[in-house]
């Protein structure tokens, strides 16, 4: 069991907040894009850009802090419109964040796995094509499935279904809410209000507003 | 009045050397990070990186040989000639190979190289990593536990260091080699005469310069570069400017930087 924590994030208000989500749990964050940026930009900062922790993974008795090796291989992101780079491969998309770590035995499960994540994707005929400019719905396809090569301890998802057409929102949810419910990661969902169309059934609710 | 103009004045003065020392900090920061991430060796065990590093080799190096061989063929072939022309002229063939191992081998290959680097790469190293910003990949990446350093900027300066210094290799033996064979052909001088004037006067001291500089002038460039594209921001209309800026401001720091050497050398 996994908890990430984050204590004293800055809002644009001037306030801080606080909060945690666990394994399995799935929490809705509501909090202004700017602060979800903020927040968003903490965690991913590498080791060597960060002074202070404030965001960190807990398992157990071990913790890692954001921005470390270890913190990203339980973590994974959803982020809106950002699933994707244009310059490689659908394929080494999905791979990507295995291509770069050095555990090789990953790769190689990660490498075998990948044909049948795209063929539940319905992307198995694009996969080696180049990336390019794509739409929201493949950005959010992606990185979905990412999440299914990873199997992460904490999903973090931003707003993904902003700017996707309606029917394409259907399908996503159609395709991500079985997925999350087999990863039985926790869930922490960013965004900007509270209608945020994603169909999933929240434990808990956080609003983060600055004063 | 004439106070409050004086103040306005020193403010804009007291804005610009800020604004500079903190480009030149930056600068230095992004150098420093690539040095460490080079001796680090970390990017030898990571198939992303080694994979972007291939590219960058492939697009600045190797698509850029059938253009390196036009110019050795044109400004090389060229400077050779009229070096032996020059020296037939003076009736003093023992100023060939020191003025070969001056002009062509320290100064010309080098220079042109990174000028042929720059003009091929430079705009496509700000527009790469400019556009990178704007389309949020660099936060992808972030969220990828990837080091936005090692996998975007190091394997360019990498790239370009490597394929500065082979180019310019490239350029000097083979301007050389077929320099002498066009000075044979038009009578001028026997091939294997020419080659041993060449050998006499290029020392290990010219090779070793050709080489810093040959490696270093592109690596320096490729910096600024990178400093240009992640300065655009999320302001695509930035991408022109700094591109621009990119590519002159390599160019005057590579010219100024070759002076500095000059001189220092000359007292050496």
């Amino acid at each position: 069991m996994s908890v990430l924590h984050w204590r004293d994030m800055p809002l644009s208000g001037g306030s801080e907040w606080s909060g945690y989500v666990a394994s399995g749990e799935r929490v809705h964050a509501v909090a202004p894009l700017p602060d979800q940026f903020d927040w968003l930009d903490h965690c991913y900062r590498s080791e060597k850009e960060q002074h202070v922790w404030r965001i960190w993974l807990e398992t157990g008795s071990d913790s890692r802090r954001s921005g470390s090796q270890e913190f990203f291989g339980n973590v994974s992101s959803m982020l809106v419109g950002r699933g994707l780079m244009a310059n490689l491969s659908m394929r080494e998309n999905l791979l990507l964040p295995f291509l770069y770590r050095t555990d090789g035995e990953a790769l190689a499960r990660a490498a075998e796995a990948v044909d049948g994540v795209a063929e539940y994707l319905g992307m198995e005929d694009h996969l080696d094509e180049r990336a390019g400019e794509r739409s929201t719905y493949t950005h959010a396809l992606v990185s979905l499935g990412r999440c299914m090569l990873q199997r992460p301890e904490i999903i973090i998802i931003q707003d993904i279904y902003i700017g996707m057409m309606p029917e394409r929102a259907a399908k996503f949810r159609e395709l991500s809410l079985p997925v999350f419910d087999e990863l039985q990661s926790g869930i922490l969902y960013f965004s900007g209000s509270q209608h945020e169309g994603s169909g999933l059934r929240f434990d808990r609710t956080i609003l983060a507003e600055g004063d | 009045m004439y106070l409050l103009q004086l103040n306005v004045q020193a403010d804009r003065i007291g804005d610009a050397t800020l604004r500079m020392a903190a480009g030149v900090r930056r600068y230095f920061m992004l150098l420093w990070y690539g040095v460490l991430g080079v001796i680090g060796l970390g990017w030898l065990r990571r198939p992303a990186v080694l994979h972007v590093l291939v590219r960058q080799i492939y697009f600045t190096g190797v698509q850029s040989l059938v253009w390196v061989l036009v110019m050795i063929l044109f400004a090389g072939v060229l400077s050779v000639f009229n070096i032996v022309a020059f020296a037939k002229g003076i009736e003093d063939l023992s100023k060939i190979g020191m003025l070969i191992g001056t002009l062509l081998v320290q100064e010309v290959a080098p220079l042109l190289i990174t000028i042929f680097l720059l003009a091929r790469s430079g705009v496509a190293v700000v527009t790469e990593i400019a556009n990178m910003h704007i389309r949020g990949e660099d936060l992808l990446l972030g969220s990828l536990g990837i080091d936005r350093q090692e996998y975007l900027y190091l394997p360019r300066m990498m790239a370009f260091a490597l394929c500065g210094v082979v180019l310019t290799f490239m350029f000097v033996a083979l301007s050389i080699w077929f320099g002498g064979l066009v000075v044979a052909w038009q009578q001028e001088m026997n091939l294997g005469q020419f080659l041993v004037e060449v050998k006499r006067s290029t020392g290990l001291s010219s090779l070793l310069m050709m080489a810093g500089k040959g490696f270093f002038y592109p690596l320096l460039c490729c910096v600024l570069l990178i400093d240009q594209g992640c300065r655009v921001g999320r302001d695509p209309n930035e991408i022109p400017v700094r591109s621009t800026n990119g590519v002159v401001w390599s160019l005057m720091m590579i010219i100024l930087l070759d002076v500095v050497i000059g001189i220092l050398w000359s007292f050496l």
